[in-house]
């Protein structure tokens, strides 16, 4: 079969937000305390207790914006808590994350450092679960008000004289489980009220994230853009990418669902796995463009002009963890596997950016889809790092419409797209392709005819491994990096090019 | 009527039995071809974690998430501990 791409150069109407590129850092496991916080004493080179290290790689990335604390365990932090000398901060327990005491060391002062250290947006996420409007009503003064107030009087005496820049607040998480257990009508009054008192101090101006739904809960999101959509300007949507749902789904009879655990659902190793497993993980990554749309869909009905955003606040892989670390940590190693998935599932936002204008791939260190891992002082960096790093140049680039047809990859009588595409052009005019090949055996010839615009030159770089299971380790830390890619050349209609199995490219036209 | 108990798909706990720890050695054992140390130098390393400040949570390594445990048995492994390795 011949795989066909057409770009219309000439069609581009939506930019990809930047903040699709966007991450997710919880005090999950090591990925807050080692991965990001060390502490000013450490023998770790750190800046404030802000590992040096992972701050340069996080810039590399041109991370946008950094989701925090949770997450689950947004839904029991008290941000007070975390705020003040740190010897009189009190010590809690992580109760959703193994019990773990934590000991508040990293609160809202560490956090919004690292964030203007990153140059990055912070996107904070309240408590709705089990805190009061009253306390979220307090963070948001204490972070923003510019004046005379208990709560700016106690920032300033904190070692803070001038308020924050505040872009995003997250109000709740996952409130159809950790976040509270709640049905969706009960949920949207809530967002209502609380969303109310997240105030617009001064010149900051928040942008109001709703809790989404999970997966495919199309009733949460039929409800709350009903009951609340006037009042957001986002909705949350997670997803991870997986090979069973973990869960019991339970429908009630008013269309909400309760989620029960599976205990014998299969999550599989993130490093010792087969085709099937490979297969199913594709297969998974691909199901982010039905839900988006279905999604997408659902708000187009009360928005049709598409004002408020869906925000995938949390996706990515989700495997057993590595064998021998804490099973609490939820520490997973991370492949080519990942980073093919992690471009698909990237693809989808940025052909759906209309509709999609944030992400935050969970999480950013040591946990789940991990772009860095660490130990001790060492620091690596994942296939999904590169993935990251390839694909920043579609960030507030104007997409252009991709018409694919592409062969299937076919496995045990399943088949799926071999490969995904998205195209934008950049600010300086140049067009840039990015191309996943889920397949991992066969290559194929991509045939792109590009309308409307004039390319001298094409360049292109590839992330791609021989073995499904290739990854990097402390050991061994550039086994999976991108190289520069040559197999694509220039003709008459566009673009011909061999794509590899199992593999990411980015191609440049300028 | 039956009592539901709502659980969050993702409440992994931190504490890990000792059976469960023989199966995970035998695991990779099996699947990452790893090799044991001795009676006597895994029994030296745990001592040592366990005057670390880095031990956490009745036997996790903070600095790389090991369970101390698992970790000491193994061949060719290394103390991440930043700038003294332990063992």
């Amino acid at each position: 079969m011949r795989n066909t791409i057409k770009i219309n150069a000439n069609a581009g109407k939506h930019r990809v937000d930047k903040h699709i590129y966007g991450h997710f850092a919880e005090h999950l496991g090591r990925c807050i305390y080692e991965g990001i916080w060390v502490g000013e004493d450490s023998e770790i080179p750190n800046t404030r207790g802000l590992r040096n290290d992972v701050i340069q790689a996080l810039k590399d990335l041109d991370i946008p914006n950094l989701r925090w604390p949770g997450g689950c365990f947004a839904d029991e932090y008290h941000w007070m808590d975390g705020i003040g000398p740190k010897e009189n901060r009190p010590r809690m327990i992580n109760t959703n994350w193994g019990g773990v005491v934590e000991n508040n060391h990293f609160g809202t002062h560490e956090f919004l450092d690292l964030c203007e250290l990153l140059g990055t947006e912070p996107y904070i996420c309240g408590n709705v679960g089990s805190g009061t409007v009253y306390e979220m009503q307090q963070w948001v003064e204490y972070m923003t008000f510019d004046g005379v107030s208990p709560m700016a009087d106690l920032r300033k005496a904190n070692g803070r004289e001038k308020p924050w820049n505040l872009k995003f607040f997250g109000v709740g998480n996952e409130n159809w489980g950790c976040g509270g257990r709640m049905k969706a009508e009960y949920y949207a009054n809530l967002y209502r009220q609380y969303s109310l008192f997240v105030r617009d101090y001064g010149e900051n101006s928040i942008y109001k994230v709703a809790a989404g739904p999970r997966g495919n809960n199309y009733h949460w999101t039929e409800v709350m853009m009903r009951e609340a959509g006037y009042f957001m300007d986002g909705i949350g949507l997670h997803y991870y990418t997986r090979l069973q749902d973990h869960s019991i789904v339970i429908e009630e009879h008013d269309g909400n669902k309760v989620y029960l655990k599976k205990p014998d659902a299969v999550r599989g190793d993130a490093l010792d796995f087969d085709e099937h497993e490979w297969f199913g993980i594709m297969k998974a990554a691909y199901f982010t463009e039905e839900l988006v749309a279905k999604h997408s869909a659902i708000m187009d009905k009360y928005d049709p002009e598409k004002r408020v955003a869906l925000i995938v606040d949390e996706w990515g892989t989700w495997f057993d963890v590595e064998p021998g670390t804490n099973p609490g940590f939820l520490y997973q190693q991370n492949t080519i596997r990942d980073a093919v998935s992690a471009a698909i599932s990237l693809n989808v936002f940025n052909n759906h950016c209309d509709r999609v204008r944030m992400a935050n791939l969970a999480q950013t260190v040591n946990v789940l889809q991990a772009v860095i891992l660490t130990e001790g002082e060492k620091m690596i960096l994942t296939p999904t790092y590169y993935v990251f790093e390839m694909f920043k140049v579609h960030q507030d680039a104007l997409l252009q419409p991709v018409e694919l047809i592409s062969s299937k990859y076919n496995f045990a009588e399943e088949e799926i797209p071999q490969f995904s595409i998205s195209a934008s052009i950049d600010a300086t005019g140049k067009l840039n392709i990015t191309i996943s090949n889920s397949d991992p055996r066969n290559h194929a010839q991509l045939n792109f005819e590009i309308e409307g615009y004039e390319g001298k030159q094409i360049s292109g770089r590839i992330l791609t491994s021989t073995s499904m299971n290739s990854h990097n380790t402390f050991d061994q830390p550039e086994e999976v990096k991108p190289v520069a890619f040559t197999n694509a050349q220039l003709n008459y209609e566009g673009i011909s090019a061999d794509i590899p199995p199992m593999s990411v490219v980015l191609l440049t036209l300028a | 009527m039956v009592k539901l108990i709502p659980c969050k798909e993702c409440s992994e706990s931190i504490d890990v039995t000792s059976k469960e720890m023989e199966e995970t050695l035998k695991y990779l054992v099996k699947n990452r071809n790893i090799e044991l140390v001795d009676h006597e130098t895994s029994s030296e390393r745990v001592s040592l974690c366990l005057s670390c400040s880095a031990y956490a949570h009745g036997g996790t390594c903070m600095y790389c998430g090991c369970l101390v445990q698992i970790k000491t048995k193994i061949q060719g492994q290394q103390c991440p501990h930043p700038s003294q390795p332990k063992w």
